[in-house]
């Protein structure tokens, strides 16, 4: 009985071999050192390729994200064509993400024509163990409190266990409000928009 | 103080916060960012990028060899999602389509990328160091040298080995990605698999 093709023991060992291939292999495999062997090195493969994954650098992430939503902005094509304010609000964002823009996001959206009149709204999250607040930012804030801007942007923070961060926000329009804590194996992003 | 009326996320921010340290929503919210996306709201697919970036990042990364041109994909496959989004049947996972414009992607910037670095697999130069059984190599080292000889495979194997053995999808959610068969994607893997066999046995065989 000759020996399968290698071609053959390389699915065999993914498990893509079906019906009376796999079983003949099977069979053959418990019998064949030579083979047996190879299928082991063909493990050693499959493991060695999933265990070479390399995680998104953190530092990439927000700005990936940003140069994506920079691009979706400048592009005519998308479905934020539609909505001319969703646009603004995406630049607002795009600041937001890389933790720089604060004052450009303000400019922005104090300069935003026709904000409709605001609300409040808000939100908390519980911090897990070991958490490092990213940021905690809004893109506006109520016009009948501006100081309210400042207390709101807070970035590279160590965080206690189990604290509550609160956020609020002016509901209305055109607020976009960014939580951003990182753990050790997540990152945990809360970010709302207001219709 | 914490009224959430009128938010457009509000599903998402619910699943979040109960989920605790999860940055996974289930399905269901993923379908209502698509939704929402697809109705022009930004931050929806904010989160759509948000929690695909990385699966995205991993796969580009494998089949491409580098962090930059993994970069550089990462944000051309959701450009071409957001753009496309409006054909996208949100009834359907997303995943396996988004998978589908990596390949895509990776396919053109490899073009490229080839053209200009093109080293085979067969050719790889292996530093003096890099030898002995593979299993006795530090586990860094062993990763960095089969991440340097994916990159190097033809891209469809590439490809094909990477969603497979890395992203861990059946052969034929592969062929999908990949827009080809499922005998295509079988005899892409083998040849790929054998290629990285000789590969480790060569380093192997560099001490005897
Ligand atoms: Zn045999």
């Amino acid at each position: 009985m000759s020996c399968p093709r290698d071609s053959e023991l390389a699915l065999y060992a993914g498990g893509e071999l079906k019906g009376r291939r796999r079983t003949w292999t099977d069979g053959h495999v418990r019998e064949c050192q030579p083979c047996a062997k190879k299928v082991g090195e063909f493990h050693v493969v499959r493991s060695a390729v999933a265990s070479s994954a390399v995680t998104i650098p953190a530092g990439l992430r927000a700005g990936i994200r940003v140069s994506v939503l920079d691009r979706i902005a400048l592009d005519d094509g998308g479905p934020a064509s539609r909505n001319p304010l969703l646009a603004g609000i995406l630049w607002a964002c795009a600041p937001l993400a890389l933790l720089a823009g604060v004052a450009a996001v303000w400019d922005l959206l104090t300069s935003e024509p026709e904000m409709p009149p605001l609300r409040m709204a808000g939100i908390a999250a519980e911090v897990p163990e070991g958490a490092l607040l990213l940021s905690r930012q809004l893109n506006t804030v109520p016009p009948e409190s501006p100081g309210r801007a400042d207390s709101l942007d807070e970035a590279f923070g160590a965080l206690d266990s189990g604290e509550l961060i609160f956020v609020e926000a002016g509901e209305g329009p055109g607020v976009l409000a960014q939580l951003r804590i990182q753990t050790a194996d997540a990152s945990i992003e809360i970010h709302w928009l207001i219709d | 103080m914490s009224t959430f009326i009128g938010m457009r996320s509000e599903v998402s921010l619910v699943q979040w916060m109960s989920d605790g340290a999860s940055d996974h929503p289930g399905p269901d919210a993923v379908r209502g960012f698509v939704v929402a996306a697809k109705a022009g709201d930004v931050a929806a697919f904010g989160y759509i990028v948000e929690l695909h970036e990385s699966r995205v990042f991993r796969t580009a990364r494998a089949i491409l060899g580098s962090d930059s041109d993994a970069e550089d994909a990462v944000q051309e496959v959701f450009v071409r999602a957001y753009r496309y989004l409006a054909r996208f049947d949100e009834s359907r996972e997303l995943a396996p389509w988004l998978y589908r414009i990596t390949a895509n992607v990776c396919r053109d910037l490899a073009k490229n990328r080839r053209r200009h670095h093109g080293v085979s697999i067969e050719s790889l130069h292996l530093a003096s160091s890099q030898s002995g059984p593979f299993e006795s190599l530090a586990r860094q080292e062993q990763r960095e040298l089969i991440r340097e000889a994916i990159a190097r495979l033809p891209y469809k194997e590439g490809a094909a080995i990477t969603l497979r053995d890395l992203e861990g999808l059946t052969t034929r959610e592969v062929a999908k990605a990949l827009g080809t068969t499922e005998a295509t994607v079988r005899s892409q893997i083998s040849s790929a698999r054998a290629k990285l066999r000789k590969y480790i046995l060569r380093i192997e065989r560099r001490t005897s």
